[in-house]
C-alpha cells in the first residue's frame, strides 16, 4: 500500500513526539562546563501539525534533536514517541519501530546520502525495513516524484546541489512513509534557492500529506506559517504559542538572540519612534496594509 | 589607483575537452582600499572562480589581475606573498583548522610568512582581538570549540597575515543572527583600523544592504550590472529573472509603494526604511 | 579539478555490458585478471587487447573515458617498465655502459608488463565500475562472498564498508581540494624543501581532511540508523539479481577467453615469456 493517507484533524489528534520536563547534560572533561544543555524541556507535537523549534546556535535545539531521534537518552525526564517511552533498555525491535514512524532530514546534505546513485539511496530505508523487492521500486518512484526529483533518479549524488541532495533525502525518509519528519537545521547549509525548495516540500507533506513535521531551525520565516512555535534559549523553552503569539514578545526573542520577522521588526522600530502599532505583524502585504492605513489617516 | 583590479579576466576549467565549463568571461572590475564590495550571483555564474582569482590560487586564461598596480601572475615565485596579502576565507573555514591549540593554528600563516617570534605572538592577540577570541580560548583545542567558535579562529587565522585586501566567501553562513552581527562586525572593525579592502561573497541581501558600498552582480560568468546597494536593490526584476533574492526591507518598501506610500526607489536597510516612514508619518525626532 | 579524475566512476547508459548480473562481472574480471598473467606472448595480449576493445565498444562507452582512468597509475607503469629494463637480465645483450646493462629479455619484460597493467586497469574498470554501481558490485560481492559467512566473516558489512567508501571518494576528493586552497592562501607551500619539510607540509592538510573524513562518518552512520539500518539482517534489495540468458553467454565467452589465450601461447613469436 504506498497511499498516504491525510491524518484526520480531530480535537484529541495523538501527540506524536513529546518531551516531559527533559534534562540532559553533556559528559566533558571540564567539570565546570556541565552547564545542562537540555534543562526541564516540554513539548509536544500532534498529528498533522507543523512546528517549528526555533534557537540560536547553542540554545539547545540540537541536542533536544539528538534526544528525539534517540542518539542520547535524558539524564532526566521522558521522551515519548507515539505514546511510547523511550529507554536505553528498549529492544532492538522497538527502537527499530520508532525510527520508522519518526524520520529524520539533516543538516549536511552530503553526509546523509549513503548509496551512489539517487534511487538506490532512496532504496536504502524501505530495503533496511525487510519490504518485498516490488513495492520498494514504487515507493521509490512515488518518492522521488513527491520531492520532484524524477529525473534525477539514475544520477550521482555528487554532482547535484545542495538544494537538491536535500531533496534526496527527504526523498528518503519518505520512502519509509513515516508518520512524522522532522527537519533538523535541515536548511541551514542551503542557499536561499535550495532554502526554498525544501520548504515549499515541507509545506506540501504537512498540508496535503498530513505529514506531520517538527522544524528545528533558527531562519525566523520558516515560523511564520507553523502551527506553533517553540522558542529555545539557554537550554529551556522560553516561549511557545501560536506565530502570532510569539513574535509578539520582541524582547523575549532578543533575549534569545533572535530577531522576529521583517514586518514586525520594522513596526518595532516605528513603534520606538512614536508609532503605536499592534504587534506583531507576520506578513509583508499585511504590515504594509497597516502602515499604508495610518498612512492616509494621517495625509 | 585601485587597490585590487581585475582587467577582461576569462577562465575555463577543462578547456578544449568535452568537459569545457566557462567559468569567468571578460570580468573587469576593481575595489578601492578601505570599501567592503559585495559580490553577488545565482548558483554557477563563476563566484567561486573569481574569488580564487582574487589571490592567485587560480591564474586566468587571458587578461590581468593586478595588486596596487602589479601583476600578480607575472612572476610565480611571487605568489606566496600575494596570498599573504590578499587574504582569502572560503565557505565553511573550520575545517581547515588543524593544529594543536588555537593560538598555534592562527599563527600558521604568520609562520609562513616567516615573521619573528615576537612578532607572531603580537599578530595571534591581535588577530583574535578582531574575531572576539577570550585569551582562554587560546590555549584550547581547536577541535573542542562550538562551530560559531572554530569559524572565528579559522577567521583569526587569514587575519593574523594582515592583508590589506580579505576575500570572503559567505562568512557567516549557517551562523545564527548574533553569529552573522559579531562576524561581520569584527571584518568591519578590521577595516576601520587597517584600511583594508573587504570583498564579500554572500546569498544573504540583507547582510549585503546593510554593510556594501558597493555590490556587483554576476551573471552566468559575466559582469551583469554594479552600484550601491541602493542602485543595485532598485533592479528588483532583474535580479529575481536571475535567481537572486532582494532584502525584506525592499520587499516592504515595494508593497508600500503599491500602497500609495511614496518611499523612495532603492531603501533597502530596515533602518532607513524605519527612518524615512517615521517622517512621513510625522513621528517627530526623539 | 581533482573531482574530474575519474578513476573507477560509473558511467551510465544503457547496454549489455550495463545489464549484466554483477556477479558474471565480478567471475568476468577475475578471469580476465588471471588470464593476463597467463599470457606467454604477443599473440595474447593482442588477442586480450581486442577482446577488451570489443567489450567497451559492446558497453557504449567512449575510450577516452577508459582511458582517463589510466591518468593514476601512469607513475607505476613507467616505474615497473624502468625497473624491468634496467634489472632484468637475460641472454641477448643489447646495450652495456658502466655498470648498466640493457638486456632484450628486459626490454621485452617491461613492454609486457606494461600492457599487462593497461589491460588489467582497463578491463577491471570497465567491468567493475564504470559499467556496474557500487552498490550492484558490493551486492554481487556479498553473495560470491557469503560461504564465507559460514566461518563468521561479517560479508554484509565489509560490503557495506566497501560501498560507503566508494560513495565517498569524490566527496573527500573535494574535502582535499578545499583543504589545500585554505592552507595554499595561509602561505603553505607543498613543492619546496626537502623530503622532510615536504612531509611535514602535508600535516595541514591530512589532519583537516582526517577530521572531516570522522566528521563525515559519525554523520553518515547516525543518518543510516535514523533509517532503520541493523546491519544485513532482514535485509531486502530493491534490484535482484538474476541471472539471464545473457548472462550465461558471458560465462561461456569468459571460458572461450581463457582458452583462446591459452592456445595462443603455443603459436610461435619472437619472444616468449
Amino acid at each position: 500500500m504506498t497511499q498516504y493517507e491525510p491524518a484526520k484533524m480531530g480535537e484529541e489528534c495523538p501527540v506524536i513526539i513529546e518531551a516531559r520536563n527533559v534534562s540532559f547534560t553533556y559528559e566533558g572533561e571540564d567539570e565546570s562546563r556541565a552547564l545542562p544543555a537540555v534543562n526541564g524541556v516540554s513539548l509536544a507535537v500532534r498529528e498533522g501539525e507543523y512546528v517549528c523549534l526555533l534557537g540560536r546556535n547553542g540554545s539547545g535545539k540540537s541536542t533536544l534533536a539528538k534526544l528525539f531521534n534517540l542518539i542520547f537518552t535524558p539524564d532526566s525526564g521522558e521522551i515519548l514517541i507515539n505514546g511510547k517511552s523511550v529507554s536505553e533498555d528498549m529492544t532492538d525491535d522497538e527502537l527499530f519501530e520508532i525510527r520508522r514512524t519518526v524520520g529524520m532530514v539533516f543538516q549536511n546534505p552530503d553526509n546523509q546520502l549513503v548509496a551512489t546513485v539517487v534511487e538506490e539511496d532512496v532504496a536504502f530505508g524501505p530495503e533496511n525495513l525487510g519490504i518485498p523487492s516490488a513495492e520498494i521500486r514504487s515507493r521509490v518512484d512515488e518518492a522521488l516524484s513527491l520531492v520532484g526529483m524524477s529525473e534525477y533518479a539514475k544520477t550521482a549524488p555528487h554532482m547535484l546541489s545542495g538544494g537538491q541532495k536535500q531533496r534526496i533525502a527527504i526523498a528518503g525518509v519518505l520512502a519509509m512513509m513515516p508518520r512524522c519528519i522532522i527537519f533538523d537545521e535541515a536548511t541551514a547549509m542551503l542557499d536561499p534557492g535550495g532554502r526554498h525548495d525544501v520548504m515549499e516540500i515541507l509545506h506540501r507533506l504537512n498540508k496535503e500529506r498530513g505529514i506531520t513535521v517538527l522544524n528545528i531551525t533558527h531562519h525566523m520565516d520558516e515560523a511564520i506559517s507553523a502551527d506553533r512555535i517553540y522558542v529555545m534559549n539557554e537550554g529551556r523553552v522560553m516561549l511557545s504559542g501560536t506565530p502570532k503569539e510569539v513574535f509578539r514578545d520582541i524582547e523575549a526573542l532578543r533575549t534569545a538572540a533572535l530577531e522576529a520577522p521583517a514586518g514586525t521588526e520594522l513596526l518595532y522600530e516605528l513603534n520606538r519612534l512614536g508609532g503605536d502599532f499592534s504587534l506583531p505583524c507576520l506578513d509583508f502585504a499585511e504590515c504594509a496594509e497597516i502602515i499604508a492605513n495610518k498612512y492616509k489617516e494621517k495625509n | 589607483m585601485a587597490k585590487l583590479e581585475l582587467k577582461d579576466v576569462c577562465y575555463s576549467y577543462s578547456p578544449g575537452t568535452p568537459f569545457e565549463k566557462k567559468a569567468l568571461q571578460n570580468i573587469s572590475l576593481s575595489i578601492e582600499a578601505g570599501s567592503i564590495t559585495g559580490i553577488i550571483g545565482h548558483t554557477g555564474s563563476g563566484k567561486s572562480t573569481l574569488v580564487r582569482m582574487f589571490n592567485g590560487l587560480l591564474t586566468p586564461d587571458s587578461g590581468t589581475v593586478l595588486l596596487d598596480g602589479t601583476d600578480i601572475n607575472a612572476d610565480k615565485k611571487n605568489l606566496s606573498s600575494v596570498m599573504c596579502r590578499v587574504g582569502l576565507v572560503m565557505q565553511y573555514p573550520e575545517y581547515q583548522l588543524f593544529d594543536e591549540t588555537v593560538e598555534k593554528d592562527i599563527s600558521f600563516g604568520p609562520k609562513n610568512m616567516k615573521l619573528s617570534d615576537e612578532e607572531i605572538v603580537e599578530r595571534v592577540r591581535e588577530a583574535a582581538d578582531f574575531t572576539g577570541i577570550p585569551s582562554e580560548m587560546l590555549s584550547r583545542s581547536p577541535f573542542d570549540l562550538s562551530g560559531g567558535q572554530k569559524r572565528r579562529v579559522a577567521i583569526a587565522g587569514v587575519l593574523a597575515m594582515r592583508p590589506e585586501v580579505i576575500v570572503l566567501d559567505e562568512p557567516a553562513a549557517g551562523l545564527d543572527p548574533m553569529g552573522r552581527k559579531e562576524i561581520l562586525g569584527g571584518l568591519v572593525n578590521y577595516r576601520d583600523r587597517t584600511g583594508a579592502a573587504i570583498v564579500i561573497v554572500s546569498h544573504n541581501m540583507e547582510d549585503m544592504a546593510n554593510y556594501c558600498d558597493k555590490i556587483i552582480v554576476l551573471k552566468e560568468s559575466r559582469e551583469a550590472f554594479a552600484g550601491t546597494p541602493e542602485e543595485v536593490f532598485a533592479r528588483r526584476a532583474e535580479l529575481e529573472e536571475n535567481g537572486l533574492d532582494v532584502p525584506d526591507t525592499i520587499k516592504l518598501a515595494d508593497e508600500l509603494r503599491a500602497r500609495g506610500v511614496p518611499v523612495s526607489m532603492g531603501i533597502c536597510t530596515p533602518h532607513a526604511l524605519a527612518k524615512e516612514l517615521s517622517l512621513l508619518l510625522g513621528y517627530s525626532d526623539k | 579539478m581533482l573531482k574530474d579524475i575519474t578513476l573507477g566512476q560509473y558511467y551510465p547508459t544503457e547496454s549489455a555490458v550495463h545489464r549484466a548480473d554483477p556477479r558474471v562481472k565480478l567471475l568476468l574480471a577475475t578471469v580476465y585478471i588471471v588470464a593476463l598473467f597467463l599470457i606467454k606472448n604477443i599473440w595474447g595480449f593482442v588477442f586480450a587487447a581486442a577482446a577488451l576493445l570489443a567489450c567497451i565498444r559492446l558497453a557504449r562507452i567512449p575510450i577516452s573515458t577508459i582511458l582517463r582512468g589510466l591518468k593514476a597509475v601512469l607513475f607505476i607503469l613507467v616505474f615497473t617498465a624502468v625497473i624491468n629494463i634496467f634489472w632484468t637480465k637475460g641472454e641477448h645483450l643489447l646495450v652495456s655502459w658502466k655498470f648498466i646493462n640493457i638486456y632484450l629479455e628486459g626490454i621485452y619484460t617491461a613492454i609486457f608488463m606494461a600492457l599487462r597493467i593497461v589491460l588489467l586497469i582497463m578491463g577491471t574498470g570497465l567491468f567493475l565500475t564504470y559499467t556496474t554501481t557500487p552498490i550492484m558490485l558490493t551486492n554481487g560481492l556479498e553473495y560470491v562472498l557469503s560461504p564465507l559467512k559460514v566461518f563468521g566473516v561479517q560479508v554484509h558489512e565489509f560490503a557495506m564498508m566497501m560501498s560507503t567508501a566508494l560513495r565517498f571518494i569524490p566527496s573527500l576528493m573535494e574535502d582535499t581540494d578545499r583543504i589545500m586552497d585554505a592552507q595554499k592562501a595561509r602561505g603553505a607551500s607543498f613543492s619546496s624543501g626537502g623530503l622532510i619539510a615536504k612531509a611535514k607540509a602535508l600535516i595541514p592538510i591530512l589532519i583537516p581532511l582526517f577530521v572531516c573524513a570522522f566528521k563525515r562518518a559519525d554523520d553518515l552512520s547516525v543518518a543510516m540508523e535514523c533509517r532503520c539500518y541493523r546491519g544485513g539482517k532482514g535485509r531486502t534489495k530493491m534490484t535482484v539479481m538474476k541471472f539471464r540468458t545473457a548472462d550465461w553467454l558471458w560465462t561461456v565467452g569468459a571460458a572461450l577467453f581463457v582458452a583462446c589465450i591459452l592456445l595462443l601461447n603455443a603459436v610461435p613469436s619472437g619472444f616468449v615469456l
